[in-house]
Formats: C-alpha cells, sequence, structure tokens
C-alpha cells in the first residue's frame, strides 16, 4: 500500500487549495480524482473557437443531450462547454423531491466552468444561526477567516472595490470593472432612498490588473472574451486548473491520480483514527487502498456525504464521524427562484462598449441588523442594465436580407434585470441517505436527495420581489416584471451541508478547524461542512476554509498530533 | 397564387394534417431523414426566406444544409417528427409546387404559413426554419466580422460612452 502524509479527496477548489498548502509545506500529498485530468491550456478544446466554429452554432446534438436531462439546465452546458459537465446517465441518483445535481467531474472540478463570484461572508453571517435560532452555531467568526481570505485572494486574484460594507467585507482587491450609467443611476437611487442598501459593483475571481504572484502561476490580464467556462488561455480568471494545480506539482510533493473513485475511508479502530481511503479505479473498477496520516474530504458537497455516509465499520456504523447521527441532515442551498426585469427610458444618449466578466450586486440588506419580516434571513442579488446593439431580422426575403444587413442599433431602451440569492434554512428534513440496494457502475450505493423549498422560502420570494418592485419603481423603471418557479433546488449550484460545523459533537459533524469530532485525522472543508448558507457566492470561503485547516493541520503534524 | 388562396391552401391542409398517419423516425432512417423531395422543399423554402446572392456572404454550411442537419442531429425525436409532419403537411395541402413558385408567390405561401390561423406544425416547421436559417447565417465569419464588428478579443470595457 502506497503511504502519504496527505490525502485529499477531490480536485475542485476545495481540494486544490488544501493541496497547494501541503505541497507547499513539503508534505507528500496524493490528490485524488474522480474524473479525468484537465490540464491547463492542453485541455480546453474549444477555448480559441470562433462562433462559426461550431458545428451546431451552440446547440447540442440530441445523442448528447438526451444523455444530460440535468446538466443541460445549467447556463454553461452549451457546445462549448459540454464536456465538462457529467453524463447524468452515468451518475444516477434518486430525487425523491426535485433536485438538479449539476456536476463536473474532473480535475479542477466546477471551477473550470464556475461563475467566478467572490464574495465574503461576514459576522451578520456566522452568527446568523445563533441569532436567529436555527441551524445550530458556527464554531467560528469572521475573525477566525478573515487572514485566510486574505491569503486566498492575493493567490487567486480578486477585482473589486474597498466598498466599506460591514455586511460584505474588504480584501485586498484587484481593481475593479465599472458600473455603467444605468448601473450608477440604480445604486444613486437605492442609496439615496434607503438607509441600508447598497449597490456595488460584484467581485469576481478575475485579473483586472496583474501582479507578481500571477505572473509565477503563468496567467496574464482577463481579456474580457466573456467565454470562461471554455477554460482561458490567459488564465485570466481563476480556475484551479490554471494555478493550484501546477503550483503543486512543481514542488514535487503532489500525486495527483486522476479516474479514481473513493469508495470510503479506512478507520483503524486501535489507533481510532482513519487509516487511509479505499479506492475503485474509474475504468478499471480495480481495487485498492492507500494510506495516510491526514485525509481531507472535498469531494464537493453531495459526494462528501456520500463518501462519509460510506464509510462504516464497527464504532461507526452510520457512517465515518456520525455519532450525533446528523450526518447527511441539515442541507440547504441557495434560493434563485425569483427574477424581476424592467426597462429604463433614460440615458438614452449613453451605451457601453466592451464586455465585462460580472455584474452588480446588492447585498443582503433584509433582516439584516435586526428582525423586520415575517421569515427569517434575507437576500443578496445580482443587478445588471445593458443596451445591447441590435439588429433586425424581421421579415423574409429580400427585406429580412436587408434588414440583417443594417447596421445595428442601440436598444430603444436598457433592459434591466435583477435575481435573488437567498439564504435557505438547514432543517433535518432537508437530506441526504444511502440507498439500501441499487448502486452505480463503481459500485457505490446512488443516493437519495430529498430537498425542498420550505414557507421561510416562499416569502422571501415574495419580499424580493415587492422589494425589488418598489426600487425599480424609484429608479423610474418602466414595464416591471417578475417571474417566481424559475428553479428547482440544486440549479444554483450551492448545495451546502450534511457534515455541519459546530461547537457540540452531539448536534454537529465538525469542530472549529473542519475535523470530525469522533476522528481528528479527518478533515472536511467543501460545501459540506457549512452550518448555514449565507447569501453569498460559496467557493471563497470553502478555499479559505480549506487553507486555514490544511495549516492547522500541517502545525498538528508538526507537533505530532495528529 | 393569391394570398387568399394561399391561406386557403394552409387551411386545408389543417384538416389533411389530422389525418396523416403518425411517423416513426427511428433508428437507421437517421442517415436519410429527408427524402430528396423534402430536401429540395427546404432548400427552396430556405433561398425563400433568405436569398444570399452575395457570394461574400454565403454561409460556410448552406442553409438548408444546417437546418436538415440541425434538425437531424439535435432536436429530439418528438421534434423531428412534428418537424417532419409540418413538413409533409406543407408540402401536400400545396395546390401549387413551391418550388416552382415565383418569389412573391412563396413569400405569401410562407407569410400564410406563419400566421394565426395556420396548422400548428406547419407553423413549427416554418418558423423553426427560419430561426435555423437565421442562427446559421448570423453565425458566419463573414457577418459577424463584416457586419457585426465580432472579435473574440472585444475592445477594452467602457462602462458609459456618449452615442455620437
Amino acid at each position: 500500500m502506497e503511504n502519504y502524509d496527505v490525502i485529499i479527496v477531490g480536485a475542485g477548489m476545495a481540494g486544490s487549495y488544501a493541496a497547494k498548502e501541503f505541497c507547499d509545506a513539503g508534505l507528500k500529498t496524493l490528490l485524488l480524482e474522480r474524473g479525468r485530468d484537465v490540464v491547463h491550456l492542453q485541455d480546453y478544446p474549444t477555448t480559441s473557437m470562433n462562433p462559426w466554429e461550431f458545428k451546431y452554432k451552440g446547440d447540442l446534438p440530441w445523442e448528447v443531450k438526451k444523455d444530460i436531462p440535468i446538466q443541460s439546465k445549467c447556463y454553461a452546458c452549451r457546445e462549448d462547454a459540454a464536456h465538462f459537465f457529467i453524463k447524468d446517465t452515468d451518475h444516477p441518483y434518486i430525487q425523491d423531491k426535485p433536485f438538479d445535481w449539476l456536476r463536473g467531474y474532473q480535475v479542477g472540478g466546477k471551477s473550470i466552468m464556475w461563475a467566478r463570484q467572490t464574495q465574503r461572508w461576514s459576522d451578520f453571517d456566522f452568527e446568523g444561526p445563533e441569532r436567529d435560532g436555527f441551524a445550530v452555531d458556527w464554531p467560528i467568526r469572521y475573525k477566525d477567516l478573515a487572514p485566510w481570505y486574505d491569503k486566498v485572494e492575493h493567490f487567486i486574484g480578486v477585482a473589486g472595490n474597498k466598498d466599506g460594507l460591514d455586511m460584505l467585507p474588504d480584501g485586498d482587491f484587484l481593481k475593479s470593472w465599472d458600473l455603467n450609467c444605468v448601473e450608477d443611476h440604480f445604486k444613486s437611487s437605492i442609496e439615496s432612498a434607503y438607509k441600508d442598501r447598497h449597490v456595488i459593483f460584484g467581485r469576481c475571481a478575475h485579473l483586472s490588473e496583474v501582479r507578481d504572484i500571477h505572473r509565477q502561476q503563468g496567467r496574464t490580464l482577463c481579456q474580457s472574451r466573456t467565454l470562461c467556462q471554455r477554460g482561458c488561455p490567459f488564465g485570466g480568471y481563476f480556475n484551479a486548473n490554471s494555478t493550484l494545480i501546477p503550483w503543486a506539482q512543481r514542488t514535487g510533493n503532489l500525486t495527483l491520480r486522476p479516474f479514481s473513485v473513493v469508495q470510503s475511508i479506512t478507520y483503524d479502530e486501535k489507533m481510532g483514527k482513519a487509516s487511509g481511503v479505499r479506492v475503485i479505479d474509474a475504468n478499471t473498477k480495480e481495487e485498492m487502498e492507500y494510506g495516510a496520516k491526514v485525509v481531507f474530504v472535498c469531494a464537493a458537497t453531495i459526494n462528501t456525504n456520500i463518501l462519509l455516509l460510506n464509510s462504516k465499520s464497527d464504532r461507526f456504523p452510520n457512517g465515518l464521524g456520525n455519532d450525533s447521527g446528523v450526518l447527511g441532515k441539515y442541507v440547504a442551498f441557495h434560493n434563485y427562484n425569483a427574477t424581476i426585469s424592467g426597462r429604463h427610458d433614460g440615458h438614452l444618449e449613453f451605451t457601453t462598449e466592451g464586455r465585462k466578466p460580472t455584474s452588480a450586486y446588492l447585498p443582503r440588506f433584509r433582516n439584516l441588523r435586526r428582525q423586520e419580516t415575517d421569515f427569517l434571513r434575507g437576500y443578496a442579488a445580482t443587478f445588471g442594465a445593458s443596451r445591447p446593439d441590435v439588429g433586425n431580422s424581421d421579415g423574409a426575403g429580400d427585406e429580412l436580407m436587408a434588414n440583417l444587413m443594417a447596421p445595428t442599433q442601440p436598444a430603444e431602451a436598457w433592459g434591466v434585470y435583477s435575481q435573488m440569492m437567498g439564504e435557505t434554512i438547514p432543517k433535518e428534513s432537508n437530506y441526504v441517505s444511502l440507498d439500501a440496494t441499487e448502486k452505480d457502475q463503481w459500485g457505490m450505493p446512488l443516493v437519495h436527495i430529498n430537498i425542498d423549498y420550505d414557507d421561510n422560502d416562499r416569502k422571501m420570494e415574495q419580499d424580493f420581489l415587492d422589494q425589488f418592485s418598489e426600487m425599480f419603481e424609484k429608479a423610474g423603471f418602466k414595464d416591471i416584471r417578475t417571474a417566481t418557479n424559475t428553479r428547482v433546488p440544486g440549479n444554483d449550484i450551492h448545495e451546502m451541508g450534511g457534515v455541519r460545523m459546530g461547537r457540540d459533537p452531539k448536534t454537529s459533524m465538525l469542530n472549529g478547524n473542519n475535523q470530525l469530532h469522533a476522528v481528528p485525522n479527518v478533515f472536511v472543508t467543501d460545501g459540506a461542512c457549512m452550518t448555514s448558507v449565507s447569501t453569498q457566492n460559496p467557493s471563497l470561503t470553502f478555499m479559505a476554509l480549506s487553507a486555514r485547516a490544511a495549516n492547522f493541520a500541517i502545525e498538528a503534524m508538526k507537533k505530532a498530533e495528529l | 397564387m393569391e394570398r387568399r388562396q394561399a391561406i386557403r391552401g394552409i387551411t386545408i391542409l389543417a384538416v389533411g394534417s389530422s389525418l396523416l398517419p403518425s411517423c416513426n423516425f427511428t433508428g437507421d432512417q437517421k442517415a436519410s431523414f429527408f427524402s430528396n423531395k423534402e430536401a429540395k422543399q427546404i432548400a427552396a423554402i430556405c433561398g425563400a426566406i433568405l436569398p444570399v446572392t452575395d457570394e461574400k456572404f454565403k454561409p460556410e454550411m448552406s442553409s438548408e444544409a444546417f437546418t436538415m442537419m440541425a434538425v437531424e442531429e439535435c432536436y429530439s425525436p418528438e421534434e423531428k417528427e412534428k418537424y417532419k409532419l409540418g413538413l409533409q403537411t406543407f408540402m401536400n395541402s400545396a395546390t401549387e409546387d413551391f418550388t416552382k413558385q415565383g418569389k412573391d408567390q412563396q413569400l405569401e405561401v410562407l407569410k400564410s404559413a406563419l400566421s394565426e390561423g395556420a396548422d400548428e406544425n406547419v407553423r413549427y416547421f416554418v418558423s423553426q426554419t427560419r430561426r435555423l436559417i437565421l442562427r446559421n447565417f448570423t453565425t458566419t465569419k463573414s457577418f459577424m466580422e463584416g457586419q457585426r464588428s465580432y472579435s473574440m478579443i472585444p475592445k477594452p470595457y467602457k462602462a458609459c460612452i456618449k452615442i455620437s
């Protein structure tokens, strides 16, 4: 059996960040990924393709589409990037309630085609469960994570403004893109009408400027191509493939093993700790074991839950570390289920030029400093105003050709749009569990997903629509239209929890350092560890938690405590 | 053909279409999903909807070739069946061979096929064909670069510029 200092399960953002930290510290690290390898530059087949070079001009052939009924619901799963999503028919699961489980099984995971939004959490988020009486108290606060946010942001590169908002702390940002004049108008309108509502430019993991640390990674400026989901030849946005993995490989301490389905974590009853992992080769189905002093589990929320639930022993018959019985439970997600749009007839003498990689953002304001509504928590929101050049494709025959050949004109009015990003409440009734008999082709039990909206979510959706209708009206927007029920849970791709952190081993799985209470050499630092979900896009926080936990483990290993 | 005649033709085919046997387009039929006659009909419709006379703007793949490929390879079996049913209904209902009609007559027929009272399958067939023609044409290199100033790497972003 091969032995390592550390085994990391999952080569997405969280796992790759941990790998970088361990390799930098000189520890022999095995990084296991169930999918294929994706090498930066080499494995981005569509990255430099023009629209006319795609056979189907953006659509997918039915032979592909029929096998990805869930993945194809993702906005990024089109002809140019569908190869980074799994084939649903190869990876079945059981939807006890409708749930879109969107996945990218490859080295780099979903970091290749993520939306790149990187907002920090604050103590309004970490103190939320305790203040509002749900879930359990987070065992950490903002001050515990702040230096790790700094570290991660510095390494990956985050563009943004120092906005001075206590609900969305600042970092050492690269320069931001600018709000356009209608987004600026909305900002002025909202900030003069409401005391605690703000419109900022969303912080995003793009290189708007290049620092030495980015040059060391071989990356250069974001060109605003907005083709990020294909992988970027410039390394203009952060993904694990262009940054963390090659960085870790250069240390000589990383062993990367793709096509490795981790079946279970092995537990040594005499030692009272994990001894390694049992792996099934994804291609040959051969079984093998690897040993390590420390195991990091970063397989992405639901797969991390599956792995722990499937890691049974005499000591842990209900899953590794599951003395509390909460494993798989208290899963939550982000509620993206309401949108609003409208028209702005002002600022018609202006337009924009070029493209930008992200949009404006409204940090949470609802129930922030005190409970104001009959629902718990609140929502952040995206906001965008655009005035595209439009052509005329009316008519038929020579008339149609003449219309198409005519120069485009800026649209008659600006379009404005917002979407909620609501915090859902982790509940015992939102859970994942393993089927007793059905298995996938690698012998892993199929997972049941039992997750749904609740009354709190519905009230929050209505409040978003009411508040944003009011704000849109104050800004003078017209033709306001609202929509709900546009998504089922999972489509937000922000499922979290099931292996939550907490102070009490009786009600949580992990302590404040992301260690299993009952198995201290096993750490979970991906979305599964989240006690609550807040409103912010979570990937930055996963990486900060990974970096923090990895460095805790490094220090503990130096002291021979692990 | 008079416009009134064209509309009458579409109305008749709306009735006729319900009498057509259901089609089963599966398996080996993929290679020859459209018959030669159907392919000629689609080509004529494509030529009528968007006549590309300027060689400079000829698409890399012709409108009819792209349309047939997209329907054959990208549509679900149900969508393909509906498209084919619409095509056959369109062909069967014509009082005059569409491919031999004059430009104006063809446009009248197509306009009627897209009108409110037209048969649902015919309307689907013609509107989908139009959509695919436009998608193909507006993503050609010559059109995107020549008429839309497309560049994979855009000009630097300017958040607010005055329209001159």
